[in-house]
């Protein structure tokens, strides 16, 4: 019975949430924003992969380009391998992917409850925590912004199990600070979790003088005692790292460069030279121009009109409002440590992911070479919300302390003491909620529930036991929070839609369209993530480049010196074919007695050639140094034909002539950091010893 | 006492607020929310109205007028 009630009050929230959420857990309103574009990648690579092939290239958008979201959306993850296998389960790209989201944020609150668990000692303690968790924002957000649960989730179990390293030093922790260490280099940017841990390195080291040394000589001395295992891991975390490096690589051949970093917000020259400088990472301008926290988060917001966050924008942050409550009661309480530890990294982490409101940052970016990678320094607000809601939670655990031991507590000491305290403390809550507009009422019905609950705790009226306190406690947690995912479930009914989401086999077609698909799709008005959009279904986006993440410098160089209709004209068509007769070029819209596909998948193209003299047959996909020609399986010289695309030189007769895409480390890069994944979270998992 | 009255939360909580209001530059804040709700960031143009009432509010309640925008946003 204890085990099954167990199981029950841990999957009965869950279960909770996913009927709030269910218009998007069973696909009725589609993935937006970031997680719009995560899918996007998802879907190619998977479906890419059930047809046996590992992509490496996009033949489909920006006329062509390396698939450079590889090694940043999470997809070597063990937990991600769940969509292929329900795809071949039968359930459509579109539905898996959301249930894999779903799924790791389920994950990532049960790391939490450890962690908490870790941290507190206390089972009840630690589900409440669990809850704050589940009830928060961050999973809300998984359909606008998945990247939150990217670098989230790991963090948690990280510090997991670097607290149950610390405690006691068993080689299961120690595999489990392996493992997510790889799961956070390969997921996506480490430089927000590496930003976080400095910020809990500075203030531990500064706070728990005497703890570090001897943290650090233990370790010293597991690693010593257990070298095999230790080598293990670092050989792990290497393999783990490879994707990220081989993209480092390929960015560092000159093949590839990132407009859509140094374009939105300036010069036309500027944004070319930056580009084609290819200056490594980003300007300080340009990384706080947008996509800081002081642009995203404001407090009138994490209060009033949580019933209108829209569904058009990625900025949904909130916390319980019982979290703000508890804090609120706790201010009289004895100052510890661990309050110490956990505002300040929440502190540290906020004033840098407020770019440049403060000096925080601009300092960091001067000093420390990874703050230039930097994009969104709003991902940093994701991890003030456990840290919060840890801090809360702790708040919590003293205050129940207050009553068991009333006789050694200094302020206030007496009951008539605590009971004025909680009443002028809700009473405070309330004049403060009174200056926001919009406020629900349920937020108020929160506060008035909390202040009986607390009152009814302190004066000892009902003799309840910590269960059913936790139980009390669990709903003044969740009331308004259940009350806020329904209306923003009810408000993103809008947008409803269908995205591509069945499998493709992808088709070469000889002609690019010349006007974009159709894309009834709400979502798409927001933000311009049509080329995702392209890759999901596989299809041809019309031969136009822009300013992509991603590109490589000939074809961008040749969209900045070319009038967009003259590009669209001639890459409309793939294949063109130059004689010495012909120096104009012979456009190829089809398949003919001359030239016929032999064989397509996005990393090769194989061509069969009849030809009646000598032919140069250019293929209007972008040029890399990093792709190969071969004519009847010998390598060939590629040219770089037309200034930025594929040209070989073909003689007359019969031939098979292959284009393919090779670059630093090829596929066994990804099969390998994929499989040291799934070890390690094997091995892991069979060494551990969890008790709910 | 003074030990037993600067040992209490509230002491730590109103110096972190302290540190968190004098280092951030609130009013860069504001334009650059302003940006963004405007829908700047997003395709460049004012086009972000779909943000309904939070869009709106946000601007009456900022002070934002159609002057502050010209001039800072």
């Amino acid at each position: 019975m204890p085990t099954m009630f167990r199981i029950f009050a841990f999957l009965s929230p869950c279960a909770l949430w996913v009927f709030l959420m269910r218009d998007f857990v069973f696909g009725r309103i589609p993935v937006n924003m970031d997680t719009n574009t995560i899918y996007g990648v998802t879907k190619f690579y998977f479906n890419n992969l059930l047809n046996g092939v590992i992509p490496l290239w996009e033949p489909f958008v920006s006329l062509g380009r390396p698939f450079y979201a590889i090694a940043i959306c999470n997809l070597f993850n063990p937990v991600t391998q769940i969509i292929p296998l329900l795809k071949l389960a039968g359930i459509n790209y579109a539905n898996a992917f959301v249930i894999y989201m779903v799924m790791y944020f389920f994950i990532g609150c049960g790391g939490f409850y450890f962690l908490a668990l870790e941290l507190f000692k206390d089972r009840y303690m630690a589900y409440l925590a669990y809850l704050g968790l589940l009830f928060s924002s961050l999973g809300a957000s998984m359909f606008t912004q998945m990247t939150f649960l990217e670098i989230v989730v790991p963090a948690i179990w990280f510090f997991y199990f670097l607290l149950s390293f610390a405690r006691a030093r068993k080689q299961a922790s120690f595999l489990g600070l392996s493992f997510t260490t790889m799961v956070l280099i390969s997921s996506y940017l480490p430089f927000y979790f590496m930003t976080v841990f400095l910020c809990f390195l500075l203030v531990f080291i500064f706070l728990y003088t005497k703890e570090v040394p001897r943290f650090f000589s233990n370790l010293y001395r597991f690693c010593l005692k257990q070298w095999r295992l230790t080598v293990f891991c670092f050989i792990g975390i290497l393999l783990a790292a490879v994707p990220l490096l081989a993209y480092k690589i390929l960015d560092a051949s000159g093949d590839v460069v990132a407009p859509g970093r140094h374009c939105q917000y300036t010069s036309a020259q500027e944004c070319y030279d930056r580009t084609m400088g290819r200056q490594g990472g980003m300007s300080y301008d340009e990384i706080t121009r947008s996509g800081t926290l002081g642009e995203r988060l404001d407090t009138q917001y994490l209060f009033g009109h949580l019933d209108k966050i829209t569904y058009g924008s990625d900025s949904f942050l909130f916390l319980p409002l019982w979290i703000y409550v508890v804090l609120g009661l706790s201010l009289f309480l004895r100052l510890k440590r661990l309050t110490v530890l956990l505002s300040l990294i929440a502190a540290f982490t906020g004033l840098i992911a407020a770019g440049n409101a403060t000096h925080f940052f601009g300092f960091l970016y001067r000093h420390i070479f990874f703050f230039a990678y930097f994009r969104n320094l709003f991902f940093l607000g994701a991890f003030l919300i456990p840290i919060v809601i840890l801090l809360g939670v702790y708040q919590l655990q003293m205050l129940l302390n207050v009553r068991s031991r009333n006789a050694k507590f200094s302020v206030p000491t007496k009951t008539k003491m605590i009971i004025l305290w909680v009443i002028m403390a809700h009473a405070l809550a309330f004049w403060f909620l009174k200056h926001f507009e919009g406020v629900p009422k349920v937020s108020y019905l929160t506060l008035g529930f909390s202040l009986a609950a607390w009152c009814i705790f302190y004066l000892g009226i009902f003799r309840f036991s910590t269960k059913i306190w936790t139980g009390i406690f669990a709903v003044l947690l969740i009331l308004q929070p259940v009350w806020i995912l329904h209306a923003y479930a009810l408000s993103a009914n809008e947008f409803a839609s269908v995205l591509p989401s069945m499998h493709v086999t992808p088709v070469f077609a000889w002609v690019r369209p010349l006007k974009p698909a159709v894309n009834t799709s709400r979502i798409y008005q927001f933000v311009h993530y049509e080329d995702f959009w392209y890759d999901m279904s596989m299809t041809d986006a019309p031969p136009k480049v822009g300013f992509p993440q991603s590109t490589t410098r000939w074809t961008f160089d040749l969209s900045e010196h070319t009038p967009e209709s003259v590009l669209a004209n001639y890459a409309q068509f793939k294949i063109v074919l130059y004689d010495d007769s012909d120096p104009v070029g012979k456009p190829v819209s089809g398949p003919n007695r001359e030239l016929s596909v032999a064989y397509f998948d996005v990393n090769t193209l194989r061509l069969k050639t009849d030809f009646s003299k000598p032919k140069m047959v250019v293929y209007n996909d972008s040029y890399t140094t990093s792709w190969k020609a071969y004519l009847d399986g010998m390598p060939v010289e590629l040219i770089r034909a037309n200034a930025a695309f594929k040209g070989i030189k073909v003689p007359a007769g019969e031939h098979a002539i292959e284009f393919s895409y090779h670059p630093p480390g090829g596929t066994w890069v990804y099969i390998t950091a994929t499989a040291a994944l799934f070890i390690f979270l094997l091995w892991t998992v069979l060494m551990l010893n969890w008790r709910l | 006492m003074l030990k037993v009255i600067f040992s209490r939360n509230i002491v730590w909580g109103v110096l972190l607020a302290l540190l968190l209001s004098f280092s951030v530059n609130w009013r860069l804040c504001t334009i650059e929310r302003g940006k963004y709700l405007l829908g700047i960031y997003y395709n460049g143009y004012f086009q972000n109205t779909s943000d309904g009432i939070v869009y709106k509010d946000y601007l009456k309640t900022h002070g934002i007028t159609h002057e502050f925008i010209e001039s800072n946003i």
